[in-house]
């Protein structure tokens, strides 16, 4: 039996990208399947953070400003942000054990484009995003949260999506940089910094001095705004939402391109 | 063969600590996160929740940076502490534990000697933190004696820390379970008075906070910040950091007798 | 000829280090090519670059008639690579690497999965396929890595040490497999070894690489026969050692030898020896031992190099 390979053309993009972003991404989900600690630990801070944050800062929606007086309400966006961001990275540790043990070569020898690897890494860990998102939103239903206005749902889904996808190119765009598994660890550190400072704990208007201003230019304030929206009592406005489109085409694209030239230039 | 002496113990356990401050020192991965992490989630909170002083029933106080100062500090050491633990994962998972049980000293100075390193590294960190706060705007009411009896809480809960990782260490010998176990210090911080008033919140996070010895303690050394030098308040503290490193020293020690069977 | 692998010139450099220094090489097509050389030679570092996974500094190189550098996605369409240290991913099983490794390649749906089952039963792996790689010995583990890098038949397979840490049982298997393919499919093969003996046996042609730099190349018996003649060690009766002597300085020159013993530097090598016994055996001297010791590749790395190949030394005593 033999195998017909086309040698003549150099089209690299039509050498089965899809098919390609998906068996890595397949593979992703094969091996996080039989690494259930993976799951465990990526659950574990956003649930734990949920329930802890709906019992110890109660009192804080009391303080005016707040757009809401359930305290569930309020911090269920940004756990789910937070599992989405820190699910994202997946994409990045997974890369960077690949990286050390030299499976990452194997698929660099792929003769198409190499973008199909990161593709699928950031598909993988959409997939483990989601699904740590589903179980934090089970929990924050549990604990009584209910949505205010069902048009922000699809529109909070978007966000977290986006956010995943966020968290995993710039975990690769670090790790096909640095290639050394033993920086990863440090990759979390970015992705809180963002998280925290921005209106993540309460309204910016209830912020004091440095938050306040570092909070207004942080895009996470905006992904905020547009995925709080199910859960507020202003419910779903297009001022709300413009904001945060704007923040998650212009941050996908460029956090895209910054990673897509890491691989581009991989080889060193 | 075997040191026994009070002299040679002493030695022993003075060269472990040396050991053990140095091993931390020079890993900055290792310390790195507990100084950048609790500071930075500290600067935050502050700012996030400064308005939340004013609310009704709001312990008086005359800012949250200052309300948070136990609560960072105590972060800091518990962070740094788990360290100790995967110090000596690390080391039984390189055999440097083999050579060391081979070799004619007695174990237990050895034990001793990481965590008085630990409890060197505390010192440093609460001094430091203290420092750090008060100059971004924290008051200290306690004094000097307040001051004394702080890092006194703070060594002895960073050898509590330390002494319950060597112990899973010990068990285990796995970086990852020392690591693993981690969570449950961060988890018994958050669950207690440290980040807020558990009386404002109410509810269930009131009950579970009451009972977390995590909250009395932090509870007596924020009286020694917020309203000045106390007996009482200083006991307190003490107290349950002494009472939590007999508790974990005992398991250590337990895990080492039963490490040495094996 | 034909040369499916040409590299002209290669020179890598790691900041001050030149780890590749000027570097030719002609690989013909279907010869197996031996690359043999110490550890950090620079043997991994060419590999690396003709497989496209390293930029060249210096120099060009072309695999299958396309460059290296400049058409990277054809030349990897057309080799097999199995690198150093199999990389392979313990907690997936071997069927399920060679679906992914096929998808990569362009291979999909039932051509895959017959071209898997074929290579699995052709690397003896087909019990083991469904079970998770971390659960293979060593030699397993090579010999799924080696199918692995067959799945799209390539044209030209570069093997990085295929056998460095096996026992010599998996040794001699790996072996088998790629002299059968180079047999069956005339598959150009490029490998690296720090193994003599692997050189020796399965390469038509080496080249001997040290610093970066290629000190000897040619076949095997070629390089050895440039080394020296062989020693031929004969026993025979000291009282007939004089006489001896005198016949066999017609075939060499006299080497040093044990006393009851006499040794020329046999010129010809081994093809002579028959007639260096005809001779005695006319002057009816009986010769009760003979060694014939031809020069190892050893002796032609130490004559190039100065030094010994490291952990070489029981192959190299000759």
């Amino acid at each position: 039996m033999t195998v017909t390979i086309d040698t003549s053309g150099r089209g690299d993009a039509a050498f089965g990208f899809w098919s390609s972003a998906r068996i890595v991404m397949w593979r992703g989900w094969v091996k996080t399947q039989r690494m259930p600690s993976i799951v465990v630990q990526s659950l574990f801070f956003p649930t734990f953070f949920l329930i802890v944050y709906s019992g110890l800062y109660d009192a804080v929606t009391d303080l005016p400003g707040f757009p809401t007086d359930d305290v569930t309400n309020w911090f269920l966006p940004f756990m789910l942000f937070q599992g989405a961001a820190f699910g994202g990275l997946g994409a990045g540790f997974g890369t960077a054990v690949d990286i050390d043990s030299g499976f990452f070569d194997r698929l660099l020898l792929m003769p198409g484009n190499r973008s199909a690897i990161m593709v699928g890494s950031v598909g993988y860990a959409l997939l483990r995003s989601l699904f740590v998102a589903v179980v934090v939103a089970g929990v924050g239903v549990a604990l009584g949260a209910s949505p205010t206005d069902w048009a922000g749902v699809p529109l909070l889904a978007l966000a977290v999506v986006a956010i995943s996808i966020m968290g995993s190119l710039y975990s690769l765009a670090l790790i096909y940089r640095v290639k050394d598994q033993r920086v990863a660890p440090l990759f979390p550190i970015g992705i809180f910094v963002l998280l925290f400072v921005s209106s993540a704990q309460v309204p910016l208007s209830v912020t004091t001095g440095w938050l306040n201003a570092a909070g207004r230019i942080n895009p996470v304030t905006n992904l905020l705004r547009l995925g709080r929206q199910a859960f507020l009592d202003t419910g779903v406005t297009w001022e709300d939402t413009w904001g945060g489109l704007v923040a998650i085409v212009v941050c996908t694209a460029l956090l895209g391109w910054w990673a897509e030239r890491g691989l581009r230039h991989y080889n060193p | 063969m075997h040191g026994t002496g009070v002299a040679s113990w002493i030695a022993h356990a003075g060269v472990m600590a040396r050991r053990s401050v140095r091993g931390v020192v020079r890993q900055p991965q290792l310390w790195a996160p507990s100084l950048v992490f609790p500071l930075f989630f500290c600067a935050v909170s502050a700012a996030a929740f400064g308005r939340t002083t004013n609310l009704p029933g709001f312990p008086e106080v005359d800012s949250f940076l200052t309300f948070l100062v136990p609560a960072t500090i105590m972060q800091g050491v518990m962070f740094g502490a788990t360290s100790a633990g995967t110090e000596q994962a690390i080391d039984m998972e390189n055999g440097f534990n083999d050579r060391l049980l081979a070799a004619p000293v007695a174990r237990v100075p050895l034990l001793l000697g990481r965590l008085g390193g630990i409890m060197v590294l505390s010192v440093v960190q609460t001094l430091l933190f203290t420092a750090v706060l008060v100059i971004a705007g924290a008051s200290f009411a306690g004094g000097v004696a307040g001051l004394v009896a702080m890092v006194a809480v703070s060594a002895l809960m960073g050898a509590a820390v330390g002494a319950f990782s060597m112990a899973i260490a010990l068990k285990t010998g796995s970086v990852e379970a020392v690591n693993g176990f981690f969570p449950i210090f961060f988890a018994l911080v958050f669950l207690s008075s440290a980040f807020f008033p558990p009386e404002l919140s109410g509810g269930w996070f009131e009950s579970v906070a009451s009972v977390n010895p995590v909250t009395w303690m932090i509870d007596g050394t924020r009286d020694l910040v917020v309203q000045g030098w106390s007996l009482q308040a200083a006991f307190r503290a003490v107290g349950v950091a002494a009472s939590l490193l007999v508790l974990f020293l005992s398991l250590a020690l337990r895990a080492l007798r039963s490490s040495l069977r094996s | 000829m034909d040369h499916p692998i040409v590299a002209e010139g290669l020179v890598r450099r790691f900041g001050d280090l030149v780890a590749v220094d000027g570097v030719d090489l002609h690989v013909a097509r279907g010869e197996i090519f031996g690359f043999l050389g110490p550890n950090g030679a620079g043997k991994s570092t060419t590999v690396r670059m003709l497989t496209t996974l390293l930029s060249l500094s210096a120099g060009s190189a072309t695999v299958a008639g396309y460059d290296v550098e400049r058409e990277p996605h054809i030349v990897r369409r057309v080799i097999g690579v199995a690198l150093q240290e199999a990389a392979i991913d313990p907690i997936m099983t071997g069927r399920e690497l060679l679906k992914l490794q096929s998808v990569l390649h362009g291979i999909k749906g039932r051509v895959a999965s017959d071209r898997g089952d074929e290579l699995l039963e052709r690397v003896g792996l087909t019990a083991a396929a469904d079970r998770r790689v971390g659960t293979y010995s060593g030699g397993m583990k090579r010999r799924l890595d080696l199918a692995l890098s067959l799945v799209h038949e390539p044209e030209v397979l570069f093997l990085d040490e295929p056998t460095t840490g096996l026992d010599p049982t998996s040794r001699q298997a790996l072996w088998e497999e790629v002299r059968r393919l180079n047999d069956e499919f005339g598959t150009t093969v490029l490998l690296t070894t720090q193994y003599l003996e692997e050189a020796d046996q399965l390469a038509g042609r080496i080249a001997i690489i040290d610093g970066g730099v290629i000190v000897r190349e040619g076949e095997p018996d070629q390089l050895k026969s440039e080394v020296g003649s062989p020693t031929l060690r004969l026993d025979i009766d000291p009282s007939r050692h004089d006489e001896a002597r005198a016949i066999l300085s017609q075939y060499g020159e006299s080497r040093p030898a044990r006393s009851e013993r006499v040794a020329i530097g046999l010129e010809g090598g081994a093809a002579r020896v028959a007639e260096v016994v005809r001779s005695l055996d006319e002057t009816s001297i009986e010769v009760t031992h003979m060694e014939l010791d031809a020069p190892s590749l050893d002796d032609v790395f130490a004559e190039a190099t100065g030094r010994r190949l490291e952990g070489a030394a029981e192959t190299g005593a000759g």
